[in-house]
């Protein structure tokens, strides 16, 4: 089983819409995936066709079949809380609900403090942070230390400062950076309009192909 | 003992040169307990990035402060 769980450097960097794209790319691959949505706001679904009224996850969780074998889990807040810093029990028995049946599960985070707790019930948890290539990211990456590996997303190669920061980060010893980039791409925009993940909506953009490398790249990681 | 043609050897702490002719004489000088690698051309290169960016220079210059300070501790 493959544990992978993104989460943004701040709000708006563009996680869920990696996450479902992810999801897509690695069940494209012929991987059973269960996509894990702790935000508490249930956007994840939206990307995946779940309908609007699921929006908001009040009490407890829902469960959406998306595709056979690509599965979506939206938490509320109180849930995912009592999933991951409730007692023993509720702690097993999350266990028992997201695992058993998929290759892959995909957990979209709210932030660093629940990759701790979901690292504490899952130790071999792979933790990425998803962040611009911007000013205020290389402020918050100044100011705090360790880190999970950063993935680079809505990346423009013709900024000159964005190419100044990677260089920056590339070479800082403290970060570890993934080698797969994800550049700017109106595609992404798109997906979520379509209600789609990036790569069924827009197959041949920049976007999709940069996503089944990630998939690709992530499943070479579990076989490390 | 294989003779060399001469290998100019840096001592990085106190910047004085030598020349070394044979290989025991070699292995004596980079038998050292540290050997230190800085790449000059690569930090000359992240300085001059820095130094287009007014926030990104003012960062740089209060990272390295905490290092020398933390060190004086």
């Amino acid at each position: 089983m493959n544990y992978l769980a993104f989460y943004g450097l701040r709000g708006g960097t563009g996680t869920t819409s990696i996450v479902a794209a992810l999801g897509y790319a690695l069940h494209r691959q012929g991987q059973r995936v269960l996509l894990a949505d702790l935000g508490g706001e249930g956007m994840l679904g939206l990307h995946l066709n779940c309908p609007v009224a699921s929006l908001g996850v009040e009490e407890g969780w829902q469960y959406w079949e998306a595709a056979p074998g690509l599965d979506v889990l939206a938490f509320s807040s109180r849930q995912t809380d009592v999933c991951l810093n409730g007692d023993t029990e509720s702690r097993q028995d999350f266990l028992q609900l997201i695992t058993g049946k998929y290759d892959v599960l995909l957990f979209d985070l709210a932030g660093v403090g629940q990759a701790d707790s979901l690292g504490s019930l899952l130790p071999c948890l792979h933790r990425f942070v998803v962040t611009p290539v911007d000013a205020a990211a290389h402020v918050r990456l100044h100011t705090e230390h360790g880190r999970d590996p950063l993935l680079l997303n809505r990346f423009l190669p013709e900024s000159r400062l964005q190419n100044d920061l990677r260089t920056l980060w590339l070479h800082d010893p403290r970060l570890k950076v993934l080698p797969v980039v994800l550049h700017h791409d109106e595609a992404w925009n798109e997906a979520l309009a379509h209600k789609q993940p990036v790569g069924l909506i827009r197959a041949n953009s920049l976007a999709a192909r940069e996503m089944d490398s990630l998939a690709i790249w992530c499943m070479a990681l579990a076989e490390r | 003992m294989a003779a060399l043609p001469g290998v100019t050897l840096m001592n990085v702490n106190n910047g004085k040169s030598r020349v070394v002719t044979d290989v025991e004489h070699l292995l004596q000088e980079i038998n050292l307990q540290k050997l230190d690698y800085q790449d000059i051309v690569a930090e000359e290169k992240l300085a001059g990035l820095r130094s287009a960016w007014p926030l990104l220079e003012e960062l740089a210059r209060a990272a390295q402060l905490a290092v020398s300070e933390g060190g004086n501790q």
